[in-house]
């Protein structure tokens, strides 16, 4: 009996210190707490969260323990209706963007090209060629090769080629009209005005949303 | 006595729905307008021996320069020397009128001051839904007249006319009574620049999209449109 009990004895000794060694290898429990961190680091990762997360993740430097990390709710499915918000809003911005003349922008405009949304992507190639910039065609093309989607490609495609084109210059000089050139053009003009007073809507009304009226 | 009331009441009730009627809009933003001029600078008379051979001139377009074109007209005209820089070149399908504005209620009415000007001249339909909701795709005939303005630092004007076929596009939330609209178009069409005697624009596209409170029987559009504009 008492061999029996000494044995049981070791067995339980043994068991129970290869668990308090599991417990330090593999899960930290007797070591001390790590130090805060840097202000640096701490700096990097709150520089884009909202102001109140940033008080939060400051005042926890403080402690010595880290915050426990909660676990990120699932993804849930969007409704139609909340993902052609999103995709609204996303052409939104892309149109923004294409008004503007900085390289950053036309990165995040040659970035949707490859969006899941057709219909964003259709929006970055209208908003690449509003950009106006000839960087934006190697991209272009690029696309182009890696899409499935014929009339996509076109598309892509037609969107270098328009890029490829010199911008109108309101610099160039105008050509010397001769008195017959200007005869001639001023009759088309007038016929095209023509035109114009037989289809002009009526241009007396006016919108309800006007303010300051500077109309001529 | 009575009577009269009744009458009265009437008049006026009825004179509140014309003016809301009247004064209901779905203005939308003209997002995107591109396109390439090919242009024939000069043709010079018949007979001329000099004249050898002739190359197509290539320039393009887009929104920045149209925009451009019409803020410098206007300051020209002296029609807003201060254009706000958060401006944005609307039309309203409903009325007709292309206009800038911005919230802080700048407004410039393009149509009525001969800058810009767009022709519905054909539309085809197919819509579902009733007044509780419902979404609307039409094929079109479209143009988009710019026209009578001097860009920077030229004293000729030039001229973009867009025009071809394209899109309408609407729905309507049922629950809000919110609609958006987009009306796009790809095609060809008529350009003058720089004095040019002639001139064809290629692959011309524009987009007009935005969103509103449609007034009562102005969806599907284009049974507004049969009725009440063509």
């Amino acid at each position: 009996m008492r061999p029996k009990f000494v044995l049981a004895l070791f067995l339980s000794a043994v068991l129970a210190s290869g668990v308090v060694l599991y417990l330090k290898q593999y899960l930290g429990l007797g070591k001390l707490a790590p130090m805060p961190a840097a202000p640096e680091s701490a700096t990097l990762v709150t520089a884009a969260a909202p102001k109140t997360v940033i008080s939060t993740v400051l005042s926890s430097n403080a402690v010595s323990e880290p915050a426990p990390v909660p676990a990120a709710p699932p993804a849930r499915p969007l409704t139609e209706e909340q993902r052609q918000g999103v995709v609204d809003a996303e052409v939104e911005r892309l149109q923004q963007l294409s008004m503007k003349d900085d390289p950053a922008s036309l990165s995040n405009i040659l970035a949707d090209l490859t969006n899941p949304e057709k219909e964003v992507r259709d929006a970055a190639i209208e908003a690449a060629k509003e950009f106006g910039s000839s960087n934006a065609i190697p991209t272009l093309k690029a696309v182009a090769m890696n899409t499935a989607d014929t009339e996509e490609q076109i598309a892509l495609l037609e969107a270098a080629s328009f890029l490829a084109v010199p911008e109108m210059d309101f610099n160039t000089p105008a050509p010397v009209r001769t008195p017959e050139q200007i005869q001639a053009r001023n009759e088309r003009d007038a016929r095209r005005r023509s035109k114009m007073q037989q289809g002009l809507p009526n241009s007396e009304s006016q919108s309800p949303n006007q303010g300051q009226s500077a109309n001529q | 006595m009575k009577m009269t009331k009744i009458l009265l009441c009437a008049v006026v009730v009825g004179a509140m729905a014309f003016t809301a009627k009247q004064a209901s809009a779905f203005p939308l933003a003209l997002k995107t307008e591109s396109g390439t001029m090919n242009l024939t600078g000069t043709y010079g008379p018949l007979g001329d021996p000099s004249l050898t051979s002739n190359k197509i001139a290539k320039v393009s377009y887009n929104l920045k320069k149209v925009l451009a074109c019409i803020t410098n007209e206007l300051q020209l005209r002296g029609t807003n020397s201060t254009t706000p820089l958060n401006y944005t070149f609307m039309y309203d399908p409903y009325t007709q009128i292309c206009f800038l504005t911005n919230a802080d209620g700048y407004f410039v009415n393009l149509t009525s001051s001969n800058i810009a000007t767009v022709f519905l001249d054909d539309v085809v339909t197919s819509f579902k839904g009733s007044g509780n909701g419902g979404s609307e795709k039409d094929l079109i005939n479209v143009e988009l007249w710019i026209h009578n303005v001097r860009p920077p630092q030229s004293e000729i004007s030039v001229q973009f006319d867009a025009f071809g076929p394209g899109t309408i596009s609407a729905s309507e939330n049922g629950n809000t009574g919110i609609a958006k609209m987009t009306i796009t178009e790809k095609g060809i069409g008529f350009t003058d620049f720089n004095n040019s005697d002639e001139g064809i624009i290629t692959g011309s596209t524009f987009t007009f999209t935005g969103t509103g409170t449609p007034g009562e029987n102005q969806l599907p559009f284009s049974i507004y449109w049969w009725n009440v504009l063509d």
